[in-house]
């Protein structure tokens, strides 16, 4: 009986031995999805140096503004009293170079150079220029101190970039059908605050309604009006807004639009917020989904239709058939709505069904690319900007004022609300985004005045831009063509730009709901598409595709 | 009677829970001082566990620093490279808009090093902001301590330094800062690079658990092995023990099994040695002494004849004393006195050789102790009045009959109040007659010239007299209290004496009831009631008989 006892005792000992090794090989095991906490950068700024001059006390106090809100470092800079009355969320300058302080007696002037600036509602508009300031100091307990400055903070562009971070508010168009994104920037909430903290800039800019390109009742909004309440701080993981209406009665579909609006507005990692209007509490909804489809359109010979993301070619008999043979340079085409404009061989602006033949609408000299919106319109237009809409029985002609400048491509958002219109001006390529004004029934009838906030800029008298396309629909992208490749830039509306890679020889550019949809069409006849470091080509190679197409 | 139980009285309770807990207490010393093996595995243990926590500090301690050190080395060159790589895009940042350099130099850093938290110190130009990640803003500028700036300033190259951060769930975790300078801005820069090292502190109290668990399993295995090796020697020992045990007890013929070699088996044979030597004395001794009995009992015997003879003859002569002369007158008569006490002396030794020879017949009926001492005293009132002694008799108990051989139980009190009245000085003679649950028993006290201490040990013995120059009167064999003691131990009873010069000598006789084992206590008690305070002698013992033999 004991014999047997030793032997697996002994046998269990030398098992365990054989385990406290680590191991050498082994089978293929599925890892972890949790990624580590991201770490926020957090700028401490200092405080003032007793003994500071005029000067220094001044590029302290621009510097301080570096701390985040309440700004208790800035405020140390300031007198006492002024500190009470010193507001500094009603705008940021955005400063791209160092600035040049001249002292006078106890006046300070601050010449800043600007790359841009943030409005109180966090709308972000380019312009290059420099920005005086200037404030005024006396001596507080033996030690210099502002009692003057202007409202609002400066921070330069990294500290910019590392302390607040663009939000796509949501609207709605007119038809109260698709949101509309209008991009916003706002502080990066602090990971040590509570989550709700970030809500209320957010609610705030939500009532003060669309601006920019969408404002002037091109995007329409159910919180119009509201008045916030307050905010509950988080409890239980859900925070709670509390609005009212005064001097309305809002129904259920206007406060399941405010829903959607605020819930798409603070976005998936915000908390979970329970809506209250009028001490109703607002049930949660389905969000809304884009209706467009990720996948190419692009007409290969005499056919047209999909292109999947591994290249394989699917025709589309129907609609497709009847594209393809009115032999189209463009194509924009709505599945949804089963109709496509093409520019055909002819010159001619044509709406294409996919039952009956193609119907030509615009049959002036020189069209563009026409162009379609989300509700059956078709804007064409000739390079002289005369741009005329048109659903099939009517025709309308928009009001619309380019200057002096020629029209080299149009382009409307994916949603519908606003035409991209790039302009050949005498200083150089501009493209502008305007906003699309309607009437009561939805009829066109005119573009909103171009202004700073919308023009982009790009690039001297030197630089030529032979295509500009929406991204999605707050984003925008140009191809630039330079000596031995083309370039691809991005441009965020209110918000900042950036490139996407060189390629050469690219003749069109088509984006279709975000930068993964992004694709290029090349000479050769085989389309790119961008999957994040470098462009990809997604056709076969043997495919020649000689048109890319818009979708909407 | 009542429902209820009427409950003890709290003090009563406390008591008893006292006792309890006292006894509880003292359990497991009693099992201490008792059990062999416990006190070796308790003692193995002990020492084992001694050993265990000393030899698992020092591996925990070795493990740690072992740990630590390889942590600081990799800390170390990670922010070495770090700091290179920083400094290269300080020193190659154009000048225009120092906030993007450092932002840079930072995204730099966290590529190369990847550090829980950093604080980077601008210290020459006045208004530029320093930098820290927001983990936790309030601790990590805690955490660069004093001394690691001072040494920054004062040394060129890294530096680190041991300190605890803050975690959000308030837990405190051990960390690493390494702070260097770097040039920056036309000024230097202090970087300080935090890794937070608590991972291996988790592996620390892994292994430190793993020690703990194997060291309680390896305790638990000792002690089983403790307790098998402490076997191999104590199994032995209570072997030994068990055997002297029935050895003593006068099993003889027992031995310890010899197996094997070893000091347990020397041990063996030599006890088997001893007790074969043992029995063979005790057997010789009582084969001796039997024969010696038998002797006596024969030659006792072989007398009696011609003693009876010489009995019948000297009455003749008795008788016929008058018709001698004076000498051969007196010669008749000490003849007779003394053919008549060889008589007795006979009897008595038959008497006691039978004794010896566990050959004495008891026969018992129920009999009446006071009417029998009464008998006594009447039989000796001549002596009494001879001696003019005052015989008081006490009788508070003892009247119930008790089984026993009332012939022996008479001569025992014969033979007491025969050697009161003789030493009794004249002075009265106390006799008590009582009984208890257990016992009945006769005590006869004189006041007379009493004994030593050492006298009334010997009193029993045969032959022996306490002072041998005292004229006797009645003239006893020596015998008498000897064959009065084996008439005792014969009924289960005992007899016992006190004495002190010059106040006296008390016997006293106690005889329990039946023939059961029950502890008999004393109804007479030995001190007298009426003798001074004095200390307690040792009571003779009461007499087990040895038996040879099984």
């Amino acid at each position: 009986m004991r014999r047997p006892a030793i032997v697996l005792v002994a046998a269990a000992v030398l098992l365990l031995a054989g385990c406290s090794v680590i191991p050498t090989s082994g089978t293929v095991k599925p890892g972890t999805t949790e990624a580590p906490n991201g770490t926020q950068l957090v700028y401490i700024p200092n405080d003032p140096v007793a003994g500071a001059g005029q000067a220094e006390i001044v590029s302290g106090f621009l510097t301080a503004a570096s701390g985040r809100a309440p700004f208790t470092v800035a405020k140390k800079y300031l007198t006492d009293g002024f500190a009470k009355q010193w507001r500094p969320t009603t705008r940021v300058l955005v400063q791209e170079s160092l600035a040049k302080l001249s002292t006078d007696g106890d006046e300070v002037r601050a010449e800043i150079p600007v790359s841009a600036s943030v409005d109180a509602n966090g709308l972000y508009t380019p312009e290059s220029r420099t920005v005086p300031l200037s404030f005024h100091l006396v001596q507080q307990r033996g030690q210099w101190r502002i009692d003057s400055a202007p409202n609002g903070i400066v921070l330069t562009v990294p500290v910019f970039q590392t302390t607040y971070q663009p939000r796509l508010l949501q609207f709605y168009d007119g038809s109260w059908t698709r949101l509309v994104s209008d991009r916003r920037w706002f502080p990066v909430p602090r990971t040590a605050d509570d989550p709700s903290a970030g809500v209320r800039p957010i609610v705030n800019a939500l009532i003060g309604g669309p601006e920019g390109p969408l404002s002037n009742g091109v995007a329409a909004n159910a919180l119009q009006g509201a008045k916030l309440v307050g905010i509950s701080p988080t409890t239980a993981g859900v925070t709670t807004v509390t609005l009212t209406t005064p001097g309305r009665r809002a129904d259920a579909t206007v406060t399941g639009r405010m829903q959607q609006q605020l819930v798409q507005s603070l976005g998936p990692t915000a908390p979970p917020i329970r809506l209250v209007v009028d001490d109703l509490v607002i049930p949660q909804a389905q969000p809304l989904t884009d209706q467009l489809s990720t996948e190419a359109y692009v007409l290969i010979g005499s056919r047209f239709g999909s292109l999947s993301p591994t290249g394989a070619f699917t025709e589309d008999r129907t609609l497709g058939a009847r594209i393809a043979a009115a032999k189209p340079t463009s194509i924009t085409v709505s599945l949804r709505q089963r109709l496509a404009a093409v520019l055909n061989a002819a010159g001619d602006v044509a709406i294409v069904t996919s039952t009956g033949a193609p119907r030509t609408v615009d049959s002036r000299s020189g069209l563009l690319a026409p162009t379609l919106d989300q509700r059956g319109w078709v804007y064409s237009t000739p390079p002289s900007g005369d741009l005329l809409a048109m659903n099939g029985k009517d025709t309308r002609r928009l009001t619309a004022d380019f200057g002096d400048a020629t029209v080299s491509a149009i382009q409307a958002s994916p949603d519908g609300t606003r035409l991209l219109v790039l302009l050949d001006t005498p200083t150089g390529p501009q493209a502008v985004v305007a906003g699309i004004l309607r009437n009561a029934s939805g009829a066109p009838t005119g573009l909103t005045p171009v202004g700073a906030q919308n023009r982009i800029e790009l690039g001297g008298a030197s630089s030529s831009i032979n295509g500009a396309t929406w991204i999605d629909d707050a984003d925008v992208a140009f191809l630039a063509s330079g000596n031995d490749s083309d370039q691809v830039t991005t441009q965020q509306l209110g918000g900042i730009g950036g490139t996407l890679g060189q390629f050469a020889n690219v003749t069109d550019i088509v984006g279709t709901t975000s930068t993964a949809d992004l694709r290029i069409l090349v000479q050769s006849g085989a389309v790119y598409f961008w999957n994040g470091s470098n462009w990809q080509q997604q056709s076969d190679p043997t495919s020649e595709i000689s048109v890319l197409a818009v979708q909407r | 009677m009542s429902a209820e139980q009427p409950r003890p009285p709290a003090s009563l309770r406390a008591a008893v829970a006292a006792d309890r807990a006292r006894r509880a207490l003292v359990a497991p010393v009693r099992l201490w001082r008792r059990s062999l093996r416990v006190r070796t595995v308790a003692i193995t243990l002990l020492l084992s566990s001694v050993a265990l926590l000393a030899v698992g500090t020092v591996v925990s301690y070795t493990i740690a620093q072992g740990l630590f050190q390889d942590r600081l080395q990799q800390v170390e060159s990670l922010s070495l490279q770090a700091h290179d790589a920083a400094q290269a895009v300080t020193s190659g940042g154009s000048a225009d808009l120092p906030d993007a350099v450092q932002l840079q130099a930072i995204n730099t850093v966290k590529q190369v090093a990847n550090p829980t938290g950093y604080y980077w110190l601008n210290d020459t130009v006045p208004g530029r902001p320093t930098v820290l990640t927001a983990e936790s803003p309030a601790g990590i500028q805690n955490v660069v301590s004093s001394q690691l700036q001072a040494s920054l300033k004062n040394g060129s190259g890294q530096h680190w330094q041991s300190v605890a951060v803050q975690t959000d769930d308030r837990q405190t975790h051990p960390a690493i800062v390494v702070g260097d300078t770097l040039r920056f801005n036309g000024g230097t820069t202090e970087l300080y690079l935090i890794y937070d090292i608590h991972d291996v502190q988790e592996t620390l109290i892994v292994v430190q658990r793993s020690l703990l668990i194997g060291f309680l399993a390896l305790l638990v295995l000792i002690g089983g092995v403790a307790t098998v090796v402490s076997n191999l020697v104590v199994a032995p020992l209570k072997q030994a023990a068990a055997t002297s045990e029935l050895l003593a007890d006068g099993h003889l013929e027992r031995r310890i099994p010899e197996h094997g070699e070893d000091v347990v088996a020397t041990l063996a044979r030599s006890f088997n040695r001893m007790a074969e030597n043992l029995q063979r004395q005790i057997t010789q001794l009582a084969n001796l002494s039997r024969v010696q009995q038998r002797f006596v009992s024969d030659v006792s015997h072989e007398l009696r004849t011609p003693l009876t003879t010489i009995r019948l003859a000297s009455d003749v002569i008795y008788d016929a004393r008058d018709r001698f002369d004076a000498p051969s007158a007196r010669s008749a008569e000490l003849l007779k006195t003394q053919v008549e006490r060889f008589e007795v002396l006979l009897a008595d030794l038959l008497e006691i050789s039978r004794m010896d020879a566990h050959a004495a017949d008891v026969s018992g009926e129920p009999t009446n102790l006071v009417d029998l001492v009464r008998e006594g005293i009447d039989a000796l009132g001549g002596l009494a009045e001879e001696t003019r002694t005052e015989i008081r008799l006490h009788t508070p108990g003892g009247h119930a009959p008790v089984d026993v051989d009332a012939r022996r139980i008479a001569r025992i009190i014969r033979n007491l109040l025969a050697n009161a009245l003789e030493h009794g000085e004249g002075r009265p003679i106390d006799v008590t007659v009582d009984s208890s649950e257990t016992a009945v028993a006769v005590g006869v006290r004189d006041h007379g010239i009493g004994m030593s201490a050492q006298d009334a040990e010997r009193v029993f013995d045969r032959f022996w007299r306490a002072d041998p120059s005292r004229q006797r009167r009645i003239g006893g064999t020596g015998l008498g209290l000897a064959i009065s003691l084996e008439d005792a131990t014969l009924h289960g009873g005992r007899l016992e004496v006190w004495s002190r010069r010059g106040e006296g000598t008390n016997f006293v006789l106690t005889l329990p009831w039946g023939q059961e084992d029950v502890a008999v206590d004393a109804p007479v008690p030995l001190v007298p009631w009426d003798a001074a305070p004095e200390e307690a002698r040792p009571q003779r013992p009461h007499r087990r008989p040895l038996r040879i033999g099984s």
